[in-house]
């Protein structure tokens, strides 16, 4: 079910010669470089500043949501919802270290204000009864906070993705699946009994604090000192003073509230709960003439932290913002260019042949819609303080679909283009919903509905055409690119009779080949089926009581249509659940064994049409074959004798010279050698070949034949086949299929003799 | 098309039937009001009430006359007494007012109406008589006297004929739990003329009177005896009387026990009422979810395409309703309720001839596309939805049919609204109709195969572009239905599809793609579990108010359950169909 068809690899020129790296870096030079210079310089406002931190965490989780859809083929609808996590972590931190100061909980812990305003008491409570729950505690510290904030996110996706992909729900069921998921956490977001804020989110945001223990700066306004006379011993003798007698009245603890100097002077309160207008601004510091002198006639008084109403806070929380991006585009860029990038491809192109591969694709599921939930909840933790209020709307169904559109705009399946279109959609919506707030909806539905109607690659693709990268043909979504065979390209006479010389050779060999008696081991047979029944809606599409293949036997089965041949391959590799009967591998029962592990087991199947990955090269299609190979890793480099034994198998089938297209370029016949070279890398056992045959030429028929019939030492096949001339090469062993049961079996000769098998191909 | 001309003969059936209906409920405007003779001793009543001679002794006795003569069209004249500024003196007699005029230099007159009668006051010359306000003295009950010309009012109103002028009255006094409405409340009890719910409510009100311990002099056995019938009453208000009667702490043991038992009774009675209420509020709630289902399956079953203006296909269906409710001119005050079967109609084509738009314009071009077909179709959604907004505002109300405001008891305490009932029936004659278009039609035939194969269908000269059109065309025609029906029972706003579309894809998932059986199970379970959850939700978190989300994150939950059980629904396609 793949939407579009992206060129992973880019030409490889040099770095900046490649369009992942030059587009990021002439970002990296206008947000790091020219916005930091124009606003130092004081032409451009800390509010733009601001604006484009802010959109840059936007752009964090497009990029996730890009490796989740662009590369993985899964449309995730709720990746604002992972963003809403981490913004709720970090405004709960912040809501903790803001104002009003010295409101505390029956417990002594800082009652945050947004919590107390829609505090959801119960009849004949009081405020004095109200408490902060649990679940805001570990949100006092911003450790605590930036850890969880990533990992929430991360743990729900693992969860639902857990279950959802386990059941193979994919495509749009996936997508909507997501939606009533943000659809559901925002309404449980918005109710007050929650205790999250209600509607109004978490507000009242002030200063970030390292460490657990808020401080309190007093500093002295040196001239009001000299004005009555006092000085700075005396101002702390009375905070001292003021202080012991707190911690003998208990309301601060003995360990907390010392007094540190430091230039002016610190105070250090305890974790929660001093007011502070109440208990030191007011405090007497000296009497002159029956003039009282308080604290803050001759200081000032602030909490020690990073407020953020200050440019300056403001302006390194941008800085920040594009170091963490940075590195988060980093990230992705090295997971899509591993082997573990190849394989999301894979899975968006064909899921079916990466489990028949021996593949479980839902890991790789989990894992990368993890990863991209954990980079929507640091974008989230980011946003929040540089927007000063987080609220449930930002988890409406809505704010997940933007992420899409920014996606989209900017181009799928690039990482790049998913910055570019964050940065640009964000920016069109804040300078036309200034003009006309009317149409702005219309707009942004207009565009996306030209993106993917007319402009599926998004802007990276005009990019990619006027920088000149874009060397190979557009493809059209959904189409193939004209079939383009190197057999056929060779023209003239001679090619001709080269063609036939080769041609004779060829069945010379076969002759060859067949005529060598298979050593059948007698003893074991490597599969057996057993008494096995499949029953569709009541009606027997299989009835076999007995089939056995030996080592290194070729087994070929024919039959009419509906005669159950494609059946029994599924049943073997696990496709299809038999509804009784049992199928055994080497002695072991594999029938209610998932298809991954069947293929481990050595199982090899070859679909009626040929399933590979159309947006890989035909190299990477065989590295994603290599045994052993099949679970989650981002490295693990392809040794030298892996590499020579993909080129050797991809020279005997003549595709080494296409080794490094797309597949999709490539034709039917090249394909379908490809996913037989793919599995005999693999190295199984047993081999299920459905149709090899089908919509090949005489000569590129001839050369599976002939390729099956080479292989035939390494391991047993089982072929399915229509084509009496292909199978009279094969010149083995027949079992005739009709109506699901077994009719008859022996030698191509012995079985076209059969009356009974003559009037089931030819009818009465 | 052999099976469009069907569907358009069943959609004459439809509205056949509901002319048919329409014309048999309700009754209407208010009988006319009796203008016979005033009795004399009313007369007599009025005028020692409104003597400024009288004190407060002798308006008492005049009001307990007044009752006693049991002329209802005292009622309105008492209310205006009590009211005040608008019955008044004129030349000795008393007069009504509505309202006062006032000329160019600043004189105030009004037009006298007669003030029990409330007929004009004609004059010798045969023509409305006009006083200047400086000849008329207000008249009206004094604050000592209001409360009782009150309770008067609710006497009178226990006599009327009228059904439910009457219980309302008589709820009105036994919850007030005054003495003095013990006798008339326990006449109307007894009175076998009355229908068995008056007569409930009066016994009701009875024994609330009796055990308030505001009858002076009631022996014990009676209060006992009044706490035994509330207790068989079932009645909702019988519960706080009992407890607090139970929390006195003079009460003999006997009575506690009986309190007790009481309120054990009346609350098992409810929460079963309760209950069935979910349940059918739940079966109607399913019913919309259905009707959206089911265009939402279909098209998905034929194209493999999820819709997502669905939601606001049902919306435009809303609005149509909206916009044809004003053709007709139709408002609460000035009925014109036909305009509901012409709504029906016009709601199904403004739907479909969107849904033939998105389909022209966007879908067609994204064939084998579902991910993009349902960003592009979400695009559509939200453009729709700014449209309405800029077109509609924000907020209106669609007054429904008179004959579907309201509801009837069924049994005791258990009220069907005619608007749901009407909804399920409206519901399962859609179903019907699509279960005869699709499966015994040719276009059904047409959509099963090329939902089957698309591929051979079109071999065969099926025309797949003109199937894909119609289908949609449909399935977005049962969303604008899904619409009109909504417009009975919920607020018409632009982004009400919203709410929709997520409940709606949950049924296909769980009903399975295409299935119609399993769309409608599914619909009605889902529309019944959210429902049947709140009760079971308010159990578990006493103190939520939100019993409603919880009853959706329950559902979400259950569905992925589900799902991990059955991945393609109650009746998943079997065989090789189940591939694809």
């Amino acid at each position: 079910m793949s939407e579009l068809k992206l060129n992973t690899t880019a030409p490889r020129s040099g770095l900046l010669g490649r369009l992942e790296w030059r587009f990021p870096l002439f970002l990296i030079l206008v947000y790091a470089v020219v916005i930091p210079l124009l606003y130092l310089n004081g032409s451009y406002g800390i509010e733009s500043v601001n604006m484009w931190g802010r959109y840059m965490c936007f752009a964090m989780i497009a990029v996730g949501l890009d490796l989740v859809w662009g590369y993985t083929g899964m449309l995730s609808l709720c990746q604002a919802l992972f963003f809403s996590f981490g913004g709720y972590a970090m405004g709960m931190y912040l809501a903790h270290h803001g104002g009003p100061e010295g409101s505390v909980d029956a417990s002594g812990w800082k009652m945050p204000a947004c919590l107390f305003v829609v505090y959801p008491g119960k009849v004949g409570e009081t405020e004095a009864d109200w408490l902060v729950p649990w679940f805001w505690k570990p949100f006092w510290w911003l450790s605590w906070t930036m850890v969880l904030g990533i990992l929430l996110p991360a743990l729900v996706a693992f969860g639902v993705g857990f279950f959802v992909f386990r059941s193979r729900v994919k495509g749009v069921f996936f997508a909507i699946l997501t939606q009533a998921l943000t659809v559901m956490a925002a309404s449980v977001f918005m109710v007050n009994d929650m205790k999250l804020g209600g509607t109004n989110g978490v507000t009242r945001f002030d200063r970030i604090v390292f460490g657990g223990r808020e401080k309190i700066e007093v500093v002295l306004k040196e001239d009001e000192l000299a004005k009555v006379s006092l000085t700075f011993e005396d101002v702390k003798g009375a905070l001292e003073k003021r202080q012991k007698t707190k911690r003998r009245e208990g309301e601060i603890p003995a360990s907390g509230g010392g007094l540190v100097q430091e230039g002016g002077i610190l105070l250090s309160t305890p974790a929660t709960g001093v007011n502070f207008n109440k208990d030191y601004k007011d405090l007497v510091i000296s009497e002159v003439d029956g003039k009282k002198v308080t604290l803050k006639d001759v200081a000032e008084l602030r909490y020690r932290g990073y407020h953020l109403n200050e440019d300056s806070v403001k302006f390194g929380l941008y800085m920040v913002t594009l170091a963490l991006l940075i590195l988060v585009y980093l990230l992705c860029r090295y997971v899509v260019s591993s082997r573990m990038g190849r394989v999301l491809v894979a899975i968006r192109d064909n899921e079916d042949r990466l489990r028949f591969s021996g593949f479980k694709p839902y890991k790789f599921k989990v894992f990368v819609y993890s990863l991209a939930a954990a980079i929507a909840g640091l974008g989230g933790m980011l946003y929040a303080p540089q927007m000063g209020i987080f609220t449930p709307h930002n988890m409406l169904p809505i704010e997940s679909i933007l992420v899409v559109v920014w996606v989209a705009v900017g181009g799928r399946g690039t990482l790049w283009g998913a910055v570019i279109g964050a940065l640009v959609v964000n920016y069109g919506y804040s300078v036309l919903t200034s003009r006309y707030p009317d149409y702005w909806m219309f707009v942004l539905a207009a565009v996306f509905l030209l993106i993917v109607l007319i402009l599926p690659g998004g802007i990276a693709d005009i990019l990619k055409k006027a920088m000149g990268g874009g060397r190979r043909p557009r493809l059209l979504p959904g189409k193939q690119a004209p079939e383009t065979g190197s057999a056929e390209d060779e023209t003239g006479g001679r090619a001709a009779e080269v063609a036939e010389e080769e041609m004779r050779k060829r069945l010379e060999r076969i002759n060859l080949l067949s005529s060598v008696k298979q050593e059948v081991d007698v003893g074991r047979s490597l599969l057996d089926v057993k008494d096995i029944t499949v029953l569709f809606d009541g009606f027997k599409a299989l009835d076999v009581k007995e089939f056995a293949v030996g080592h290194r036997e070729l087994k070929v089965i024919i039959g009419p249509n509906g005669a159950g041949k494609t059946t029994l391959c599924d049943v073997i590799s696990g496709k299809t659940r038999p509804t009784t009967g049992q199928v055994f591998f080497e002695g072991k029962d594999i029938t209610l064994a998932p298809e991954a592990d069947i293929a481990q087991l050595g199982v090899g199947r070859k679909f009626q049409t040929p399933t590979v990955y159309d947006s890989l090269t035909v190299y990477e299609n065989m590295t994603l074959a290599l045994p052993g190979r099949q679970g989650i890793s981002l490295g693990s480099r392809i040794t030298d004798y892996e590499r020579d034994s993909i080129r050797s198998q991809l020279e005997r089938v003549r595709l080494l010279d296409d080794e490094h297209r797309e597949v999709e370029y490539l034709s039917h016949g090249q394909r379908q050698w490809l996913e037989i070279s793919m599995l005999i890398l693999t190295g199984p056992k047993l081999l299920l070949v459905d149709e090899p045959a089908a919509g090949l030429t005489d000569e590129e028929t001839v050369l599976t034949a002939e390729l099956l019939l080479e292989s035939r030492e390494e391991h047993s096949i089982i072929v399915i086949e229509h084509d009496m001339e292909f199978v009279r090469l094969l010149n083995s062993h027949v079992t005739v299929l009709n109506e699901g049961k077994i009719m008859a079996e022996g030698t191509i000769d012995e079985v076209s003799a059969n009356e009974e098998v003559k009037e089931a191909y030819l009818g009465r | 098309m052999p099976g469009l001309n069907k569907h358009f003969f069943f959609s004459s059936v439809l509205l056949a039937l509901l002319s048919i209906w329409g014309c048999g409920g309700g009754d209407g405007g208010q009988a006319a009001l009796d203008t016979g003779p005033v009795g004399q001793d009313l007369q007599d009543a009025i005028s020692r009430l409104s003597s400024e001679d009288s004190d407060a002794d002798v308006r008492l006795a005049a009001l307990a006359d007044f009752v006693e003569a049991g002329d209802l069209r005292g009622i309105a004249f008492l209310k205006s007494f009590r009211e005040g500024q608008s019955i008044y003196r004129w030349k000795d007699r008393l007069v009504l007012v509505e309202k006062f005029d006032s000329d160019d230099e600043g004189n105030s007159s009004a037009r006298l109406f007669d003030h029990i009668l409330r007929t004009e006051l004609k004059g010798d010359d045969g023509k409305q008589v006009v006083a200047a306000k400086s000849e008329l003295k207000e008249v009206s009950a004094s604050r000592g006297l209001r409360r009782p010309v009150l309770a008067a009012e609710d006497t009178l109103k226990l006599g009327a004929r009228d059904e439910k002028t009457c219980q309302q009255a008589a709820q009105k006094c036994g919850n007030s739990r005054r003495a003095e409405f013990l006798l008339p409340l326990e006449a109307l009890g007894a009175d076998p003329t009355r229908s068995e719910k008056t007569r409930r409510v009066a016994r009701t009100g009875v024994c609330l009177i009796k055990i308030s311990g505001n009858v002076s002099g009631l022996p014990e056995q009676e209060v006992l005896d009044a706490v035994r019938e509330l207790g068989e009453l079932c009645s909702e208000a019988g519960v706080t009387a009992l407890k607090k009667l139970s929390s006195k702490e003079d009460i003999s043991p006997a009575l506690a026990a009986e309190c007790d038992s009481s309120i054990a009774s009346i609350d098992s009675y409810q929460s079963k009422v309760r209950n069935l209420s979910h349940v059918f509020n739940g079966i109607s709630a399913g019913s919309v979810l259905i009707l959206m289902a089911l265009g939402l399956s279909i098209i998905f079953g034929l194209m493999g395409v999820i819709n997502m203006a669905h939601g606001e296909l049902m919306m435009v269906g809303a609005y149509m309703t909206y916009v044809v409710m004003h053709l007709f001119g139709h408002t609460e005050s000035t009925p014109a309720n036909y305009y509901y079967i012409f709504a029906i109609p016009a709601a199904f084509l403004a739907a479909a001839f969107f849904g033939i738009l998105i389909e022209f314009f966007v879908v067609r071009h994204l064939y084998g596309r579902p991910l993009d077909t349902l960003l592009a179709t979400y695009a559509c959604g939200l453009a729709m939805i700014q449209g309405a907004r800029l077109i509609f505002g924000d907020n209106i109300g669609v007054n429904a049919p008179i004959q579907l405001v309201g509801s009837f008891e069924l049994f005791q305490d258990f009220n069907i609204a005619w608007a749901r009932l009407f909804i399920i029936f409206f519901c399962g004659f859609c179903v019907l109709l699509i279960y005869l278009l699709m499966g015994k039609t040719r276009m059904g035939l047409l959509i099963r195969a090329t939902t089957q194969n698309r591929a051979t269908a079109r071999s065969l000269g099926v025309n797949s572009r003109f199937i894909d059109s119609m289908t949609f065309a449909f399935g977005s025609g049962l969303a604008g239905l899904a619409g009109c029906a909504l417009t009975l029972i919920a607020g018409v706003t632009p982004d009400m599809g919203q709410n929709y579309i997520v409940d709606s894809f949950l049924v296909v998932v769980v009903g399975g793609v295409g299935e119609l059986a399993g769309v409608v199970a599914a619909g009605l379970g889902i529309g019944v579990l959210n429902k049947a959850f709140e009760p079971f939700l308010g159990w578990l978190f006493p103190e939520s108010t939100a019993s409603v989300t919880w009853g959706k994150v329950v559902i979400l939950v259950l569905v992925i359950a589900f799902i991990q059980w059955r991945p393609a629904g109650i009746f998943p396609p079997k065989g090789r169909l189940a591939d694809v």
